[in-house]
């Protein structure tokens, strides 16, 4: 499973297929990005004050953003909701 | 038949007074004259007395002496003349004591050996020279306040950091192992350190750290959107007005990207030599 969690989009995209989700408070302002493939994955972070990207750091435990994952699949299955029943305002 | 006068009076006597081969005694004095080939009145002998001066000692051949003796009075010999010249050697063949020797100025102009010179405390011009001698490769030094000793030959100063290609340090030098696996930086200010990357994960990397481009980060773009079939459900049904009729399309593209990172290949394993920082001891 690859995994890419945008956070300033608040986007999620697993297997190539994204969804925003409403709450990225579960991961430190100071990431831009995670990215996970199967075991491992890194964090990419934002430039810090001086305006530097400070380097990615590994992660081998996904645990931490496992509320991505969650809210992606709300997200998802909002949508196929939606897909199926028309909506009446 | 020789003469020999006596005279009662003190001092020499005069060369009239004298035959070659004559003495004379003066008894007052207690020394002991004769009269040479040429007519000079000389001292030949000097039992000496309370006191006694050396007008001139003068061997015009090889001179030999028993010693200069005082008579055991323990009285000081002193030499009033401002230099004592040797035009020869000076050589003794036992032991020379000198429990207190004030030499203002010794100048040999040829070789000087002292074999067996035993000087417990040797100073010279205010300067007291060390009693043994040092190791080898050691110097001379000063304490700077009149005290020579031997001493090894401080170029840098104790606590002097040096970088050396080395792996040990030199003798003398103390590996330091403050830093590890940095690099270094000229600076016109004080000496400091600083970052936060080793030298070995910044300068081993072969590309840039992969980036994931957020929505602010990507061009301005769109996407075509066909809308071929649609279902909609009519408003307000309790007062169906036709003109009030809306509807609500909601369409989405299909998704594409997939939200991954990239990187930028880049290698800066440049070439590089270890060094130490040593600091003297």
């Amino acid at each position: 499973m690859k995994i890419s969690i945008i956070v300033s989009d608040k986007m999620v995209v697993i297997d190539g297929e994204g969804f925003e989700i409403d709450d990225m408070s579960f991961i430190d302002p100071s990431a831009h990005a995670v990215q996970w493939e199967d075991t491992k994955g890194f964090v990419e972070f934002v430039e810090d004050e001086s305006g530097i990207k400070p380097l990615n750091s590994v992660i081998t435990d996904f645990s931490p953003y496992q509320p991505a994952v969650d809210g992606w699949q709300a997200k998802k299955d909002e949508w196929e909701k939606m897909f199926i029943t028309s909506t009446v305002v | 038949m020789t003469t020999i006068i006596t005279k009662n009076g003190s001092g020499a006597p005069t060369s009239g007074q004298l035959s070659q081969g004559e003495l004379a005694v003066d008894l007052t004095n207690k020394e002991l004259y004769t009269k040479d080939s040429g007519g000079n009145v000389i001292k030949v002998g000097a039992q000496g007395g309370s006191t006694g001066t050396f007008t001139d000692l003068t061997a015009t051949a090889s001179f030999t002496s028993p010693g200069i003796d005082d008579n055991a009075t323990s009285t000081q010999i002193t030499v009033t003349d401002t230099d004592v010249d040797f035009s020869g050697n000076i050589d003794v063949t036992g032991t020379a004591t000198l429990p207190d020797a004030n030499v203002t100025t010794l100048d040999v102009t040829g070789t000087s050996t002292l074999a067996n010179a035993d000087v417990t405390t040797l100073t010279a011009s205010g300067l007291t020279y060390p009693a043994s001698d040092g190791s080898n490769g050691q110097a001379i030094v000063t304490d700077g306040s009149g005290t020579l000793a031997f001493g090894d030959i401080l170029v840098f100063p104790s606590g002097t950091s040096m970088l050396f290609a080395q792996t040990t340090a030199p003798t003398g030098w103390t590996k330091s192992t403050t830093h590890d696996d940095k690099a270094l930086r000229v600076v016109s200010g004080t000496a400091g350190s600083g970052g936060s990357v080793a030298f070995t994960t910044a300068f081993g990397l072969q590309n840039v750290s992969a980036t994931t481009l957020s929505v602010s980060q990507m061009p301005s773009h769109n996407h075509s959107q066909y809308l071929s079939n649609y279902t909609a459900a009519q408003v307000n049904t309790a007062a169906r007005q036709p003109r009030q009729l809306a509807y609500q399309f909601t369409g989405y593209t299909n998704s594409t990207g997939g939200g991954g990172s990239h990187t930028h290949s880049v290698d800066l394993s440049v070439n590089y030599v270890d060094v130490i920082i040593a600091t003297k001891d």
